[in-house]
């Protein structure tokens, strides 16, 4: 349960009518992020939701699937069961299941080299910064990826990197699959700037 | 890697999120909330926060899992309020964010 009462109940009319719209439309209780998001929008839910919007869905070096699974990726390394279960459900509509399978959850070899390399990157980089040297890019500029590909790629981590501390700091629940299927859809059919 | 989009449009989209991100701090740092300013920008930048927020800014930068429903109510124990907690869970993951991306910037400057 999301710890902050402020947010579980949500502050002014515009949150509680577009709460229990969500609670329509997600047939129960609205996503616990989506929750997040929308207390308080000025200080986190607009700025992330537009910066987060340009890094997964703006042109870039990386396909929209591919930016997803570096998320799903880094949120697995963090243990956030929210944020993985809702992007390795994107990244598996766009790429398909053996490559979230190979790369997010390590139950197959399913993975094109340059995005196995890529996620190698980012799961270090989530999980020891500090230790990662110049020779970690190597393996990438071995497989063609360029410095402007790796910031990419690094950004849409770092999107990852605060979301999932902001969810697990609050309490957000994973959803279970249909809630994981309902919020993808979303947010593939709409993008992050809510 | 995806279909090769236009070099132009790559380009004003990496330009575009640069933008994007700094407002973003900027929303966290300066924007309405009830810990100051300095306050904030001390989580976000990872230099001592006040004592009280201490503890909850540590477990987030470690990823957030660690913290507790104790940890919030020893933060509201102290005077501080729920958007006082929001704001410091907030800035202190952000921090998280802002500092991976500096990790990137610092090994792409250094010699191959």
């Amino acid at each position: 349960m999301i710890r902050l009462r402020a947010i579980r109940r949500g502050r002014g009319l515009k949150a509680r009518l577009v709460g229990r719209a969500l609670r329509i439309v997600y047939r129960g209780d609205a996503p616990g992020f989506v929750k997040v998001l929308m207390f308080r929008p000025g200080l986190l839910g607009t700025p992330l939701g537009r910066y987060g919007d340009v890094v997964m869905r703006g042109p870039g070096h990386w396909a929209i699937g591919e930016r997803e699974l570096f998320g799903a990726a880094v949120s697995s390394a963090n243990a956030c069961g929210y944020c993985v279960g809702v992007h390795s459900r994107i990244a598996a509509d766009c790429l398909g299941d053996p490559v979230v399978d190979a790369l997010v959850h390590g139950t197959g070899d399913e993975a094109e080299p340059a995005l196995s390399a890529m996620v190698t990157f980012v799961r270090r980089l989530s999980a020891a910064p500090d230790a990662l040297t110049a020779a970690d890019l190597e393996p990438l500029r071995a497989a063609g990826i360029s410095d402007d590909a790796i910031r990419e790629a690094a950004h849409a981590a770092a999107l990852l990197e605060i979301a999932n501390r902001v969810n697990s700091a609050l309490g957000v629940e994973a959803m279970d699959p249909a809630g994981n299927r309902r919020a993808a859809a979303m947010l593939l059919r709409r993008g992050y700037d809510l | 890697m995806g279909a090769a989009p236009l070099d132009d449009d790559v380009t004003a989209a990496a330009a575009l999120r640069d933008r994007r991100f700094k407002d973003l701090v900027a929303a966290v740092v300066h924007g309405p909330g009830v810990l100051p300013s300095t306050v904030r920008e001390s989580l976000v930048v990872g230099s001592a926060p006040p004592a009280a927020l201490a503890d909850l800014a540590a477990k987030v930068a470690g990823g957030g899992l660690a913290v507790t429903d104790e940890d919030v109510a020893a933060v509201l124990g102290a005077g501080y309020g729920e958007d006082a907690v929001f704001e410091c869970v907030v800035a202190a993951a952000l921090a998280a964010g802002a500092a991976r991306l500096r990790t990137v910037e610092r090994l792409l400057a250094e010699p191959s």
